[in-house]
């Protein structure tokens, strides 16, 4: 990612929101078929430039996209809840588990949006509350002149002295390394790990001098892994690295032989929202096929839909660990301030 | 110091500058005695503030020697040689009030507070401001402004105080009144004092001598009377007072002086010139009256201005312009009317031709 | 009617009607907001009794993790503040002096990096001062340094970065006033005795102090409530108030303390803002 990459995602985003201010009222927005969704800042380039149009020209839904990041997103709608702006809002799961607590969505059905039941076991929440509608798998980003790291304790080795770059907490591919960290320190599956957090954090302290940096903006640290001044970024997800190998960049995502994870992407309908009946459908091509097979192309994401291929050298979503979310989204708040005393 | 006369407070030998390569003084010499009023006369642009500004110090000099109270001062920084100097925008400093201002110098100087607060109240007492002294200098009025520009000034006892158009911002009434006032007060201390300004009523009022500057040399140094009556340049001539000036050449040259042969008639001069020579020949308006008289020209009446105690004719002499000035009420002829018209030959004047400006 | 008021009273009611919209527009948009903030501080946490509570402030305030943020804030704050200060004046000064083109050309070099992101210029920053940059292969070129040196993510980054995009709000103000200052002010100060250590101080010094007040309380409210430099520059290491509130509001939803940490940050805003104007009014008495 170079600074100008930044700068035409801003643009793109920038545009967004300012078209979205511009928009005509509701009535007239109703006629032409518009909605607002919102979702990560991070996917807008290919939302914008294959998905948005493939929808517009199956649905003849023209949306308009603002690009946040899912917490920032959050805050907007519980901002805004008596009147909301979003119709469909994108998030990890993380988050939506918090927007479904203070009661910001409502549940998806199968009668508005049919593919709810075509989705693999797993991809819907909370009785549809949200679904995923695609899987990035998680694991160790590396510039791709150099080895390939084999295990997640290669983290460690001294040779990554002040070269590592991890994810803040605060993001949601945060959790990973303390998952790993717990895992590496106590020897128990990553089911049994992910609730000895103590564990987690005794074995992340000795992170530290590895530590270039704690990333909250995944283009600066993956600008630096770009230029080879970092050698890898712990939890680093396929939809963000390998869309940046695709564009050239000398960089790629490891999956150790611990295993990766399964990253949370939700999509679900904001409550009260503007124009329901597209809010389904919108979902609906979001859950099928059609987009899905863009985005496993375009995102580099394992599909959700059962009839969307997956192809070679995707792994296999079975072997991805999915975490106990809610217990994560619960007490990350704790771990963030642990995080920052402990750690930094 | 020179023999023969009085020894010089101030000196300023030889001194030239250069700006690039356009010389903005050249060649100054001016002596002054302890207590003289020295005025440097002239245009925008003759060199008289650069010069006021190489005796502060504020402008390093290329060539000469300048000599203050017995010692030369010709390297040293403003902040070493004692003078004073009044601004013409007074520069006052904003952030000191009235008595701040005075006080300034005296406190760079380490005396005693008592010392400098009684410094303070005399200076502002000798230019009238003794209630004004908490005052902040913003809320004054321009002539007020300009008062404490001159107990800041004098309240360090400078060795000479230097002026620079220091009365030019106030309006004309004004500046009439404090120029007998400002030469009272400096007469009361004993100041030795350079004046820079282009007007030459302030010039004549002011001071015990005048320098007319033009371009870059001092043209002339002189007291006011002389100046006038005995201009010694073509331009000291026409930069003071009101003059006749007609272009001619000598025609012929004996032991009385010379003939001139102008445009309208031959004129005579008492100063000698070779024949050939081009030259301006000058009277005053006051010496010449309409009747014939030792040196005659004719023309045409073409305006008459009544001034009270005196009227003045204009007269177009074969295309120039002159001027008459009469004193009391006699008989003035109308516009339109041939007159002659005459003055002495000793109130004459001539000069060589290239120095008119 | 108005015209029968006495002048006084007029240009009052004048100068009252006048004001009035930026007033309703003020109150409207910051006094309702900050006492809105104000009360949302004082927010009991959940699970204790309702009622004002000064818990927040508590925790912010004991906490040595939270401490600790505040302390950054401060320390980044004073430390772009000097820094910004003795860097933009002398360049006012420089800028001021400077004639025609000169001084377009400076003027142009300060406003213009203002158009460019405070995004762009932290990842700019990042490049010059990485092992491979520019700054890195100058010191190892000149031999000063054996191996190159880790800059990034450093506290000294973070205020080389802070001071380069906060120095144009430094100049401005002080550039403001050095360009209406008098030279013969000095002038005057030097007839008078004044050496040019004893004019600066005793004349152009006081003169330029609000310019430089002005300067200081910009730099310093920016500093100190800076978000995106830190954050870009040094990251989750480096907790401020800023990354604190922000972390309150999206992260851990804690409204309470967020706005507690966001009065904190204000009255430390104006507190700088409000000392610096009084210490240069007692400086020119």
């Amino acid at each position: 990612m170079r600074p100008d990459d930044l700068s035409r995602r801003t643009l793109l985003t920038a545009g967004g929101a300012l078209a979205a201010s511009l928009a005509m009222p509701s009535i007239l927005r109703a006629q032409t078929k518009e909605i607002v969704v919102g979702g990560p800042a991070g996917a807008a380039k290919y939302f914008n430039e294959a998905v948005f149009p493939a929808i517009n020209k199956s649905l003849g839904v023209t949306i308009l996209y603002e690009g946040s990041n899912s917490l920032t997103n959050l805050q907007k709608m519980q901002a805004d809840r008596g009147a909301p702006k979003f119709s469909v809002v994108i998030m990890d799961d993380p988050v939506m588990i918090k927007a479904a607590d203070e009661g910001l969505i409502v549940p998806i059905t199968a009668k508005g949006s049919p593919n709810l039941d075509r989705l693999v076991a797993g991809a819907v929440h909370r009785d549809g509350m949200w679904a995923n509608y695609q899987r990035p798998w998680a694991g160790i980003a590396f510039n791709s002149k150099t080895p390939a790291p084999a295990s997640w304790a290669d983290l460690w080795v001294p040779a990554n002295k002040g070269r590592v770059i991890v994810p803040s907490i605060q993001n949601t591919e945060g959790f990973w390394n303390l998952l790993v960290a717990a895992h590496l320190e106590t020897g128990k599956p990553f089911a049994e790990a992910q609730y000895d957090i103590d564990a987690g954090f005794k074995k992340l302290k000795s992170l530290v001098p590895s530590l270039l940096n704690v990333y909250t903006n995944a283009p600066q640290a993956m600008n630096l892994l770009e230029q080879g001044e970092a050698s890898m970024i712990g939890g680093q997800f396929s939809a963000y690295t390998l869309t940046r190998k695709a564009e050239g960049a000398p960089v790629d995502l490891a999956v150790p032989k611990e295993g990766g994870f399964a990253m949370p992407s939700g999509i679900a309908k904001v409550k009260g929202g503007p124009a329901p009946d597209l809010a389904d459908a919108v979902i609906d091509a979001f859950l099928g096929p059609a987009v899905q097979e863009i985005l496993v192309e375009k995102a580099v994401v394992a599909p959700t839909n059962t009839a969307t291929p997956r192809p070679a050298g995707f792994p296999d979503p079975a072997t991805l660990f999915a975490p106990d979310w809610a217990f994560v989204a619960r007490e990350r708040g704790k771990w963030a301030e642990r995080w920052t005393t402990e750690l930094l | 110091m020179e023999g023969g006369g009085m020894a010089a407070h101030l000196s300023v030998r030889g001194v030239s500058k250069r700006f690039g390569a356009t010389p903005v003084l050249t060649d100054i010499d001016l002596r002054m005695a302890r207590g003289e009023l020295v005025t440097l006369l002239g245009p925008s642009g003759c060199g008289k503030t650069t010069l006021l500004r190489v005796i502060a110090g504020l402008t390093q000099p290329d060539s000469g020697v300048l000599e203050l109270a017995g010692r030369d001062i010709t390297r040293l920084p403003p902040y070493r040689r004692n003078v004073g100097v009044v601004f013409q925008n007074y520069a006052l400093f904003p952030h000191l009030d009235v008595a701040g201002n005075v006080a300034f110098g005296l406190k760079l100087r380490k005396r005693p507070k008592a010392e400098i607060d009684a410094s303070v109240k005399r200076a502002l007492e000798l230019v009238h401001l003794g209630a004004l002294a908490d005052r902040p200098v913003r809320a004054l009025s321009g002539g007020q402004q300009q008062r404490v520009a001159l107990a800041r000034a004098i309240a360090v006892e400078p060795s000479v105080i230097l002026f620079d158009e220091a009365l030019s911002a106030l309006d004309r009434k004004l500046r009439e009144t404090m120029q007998g006032e400002l030469r009272r007060l400096l007469r009361q201390i004993g100041a030795t004092a350079v004046f820079v300004t282009h007007d030459q009523e302030e010039a004549l009022t002011m001071s015990d001598r005048v320098a007319v500057m033009h371009r870059g040399r001092i043209d002339q140094l002189a007291d006011p009377r002389t100046l006038y009556d005995r201009p010694a340049t073509a331009f000291a001539l026409s930069f003071v007072g009101q003059s006749l000036r007609l272009p001619g050449t000598v025609v012929d040259a004996d032991g009385d002086g010379s003939m001139v042969e102008t445009a309208v008639g031959q004129v005579r001069a008492p100063r000698r010139f070779l024949p050939g020579s081009p030259v301006i020949v000058a009277t005053r308006p006051e010496h010449v009256r309409l009747a014939e008289g030792e040196n005659t020209l004719h023309g045409t009446v073409t305006g008459v201005t009544f001034q009270g105690s005196r009227s003045v004719v204009e007269i177009d002499a074969g295309g120039a312009v002159l001027m008459a000035e009469l004193p009391g009420r006699q008989a003035l002829p109308d516009p339109g009317t041939p007159v002659s018209f005459g003055w002495p030959v000793a109130e004459t004047l001539l000069f060589p031709a290239e120095e008119a400006a | 009617m108005i015209a029968l008021l006495p002048p006084i009273d007029r240009d009052r009611r004048v100068a009252l009607l006048l004001s009035g919209p930026a007033g309703l527009i003020l109150l409207a948009l910051f006094a309702l907001p900050l006492g809105l903030l104000f009360a949302v501080s004082l927010q009991a946490p959940p699970g204790t009794p309702p009622g004002p509570s000064l818990a927040a402030y508590e925790r912010l305030l004991t906490t040595p993790h939270h401490l600790g943020a505040v302390w950054n804030s401060v320390k980044l704050s004073l430390a772009v503040t000097v820094l910004t200060l003795l860097v933009g004046y002398p360049a006012s000064f420089a800028i001021a002096r400077a004639k025609g083109r000169w001084r377009s050309l400076m003027l142009g070099c300060l406003f213009l990096p203002l158009s460019a992101s405070v995004i762009v210029k932290a990842f700019a920053w990042t490049i010059l001062l990485r092992s491979s940059g520019i700054v890195n292969t100058v010191l190892l070129g000149l031999g000063i340094v054996d191996a190159p040196v880790r800059m990034i993510f450093t506290e000294t980054a973070l205020i080389v970065g802070a001071v380069n995009v906060f120095l144009p709000f430094m100049i401005l103000p002080v550039y403001a006033v050095v360009a209406q200052l008098d030279p013969r002010l000095s002038e005057a100060a030097a007839t008078l005795g004044a050496n040019p250590a004893a004019g600066f101080l005793k004349v152009t010094l006081p003169v330029t102090m609000p310019g430089i007040v002005a300067g200081v309380a910009l730099v310093s409210a920016l500093s100190v409530s800076a978000y995106v430099v830190p954050t870009l520059l040094i990251g989750e290491r480096y907790p401020t108030l800023a990354s604190t509130i922000a972390k309150a509001y999206l992260l851990t939803r804690e409204p309470a303390f967020g706005a507690a940490a966001g009065v904190v940050l204000l009255v430390i805003a104006v507190a700088i803002v409000v000392l610096s104007s009084r210490l240069a009014r007692e400086g020119r008495a």
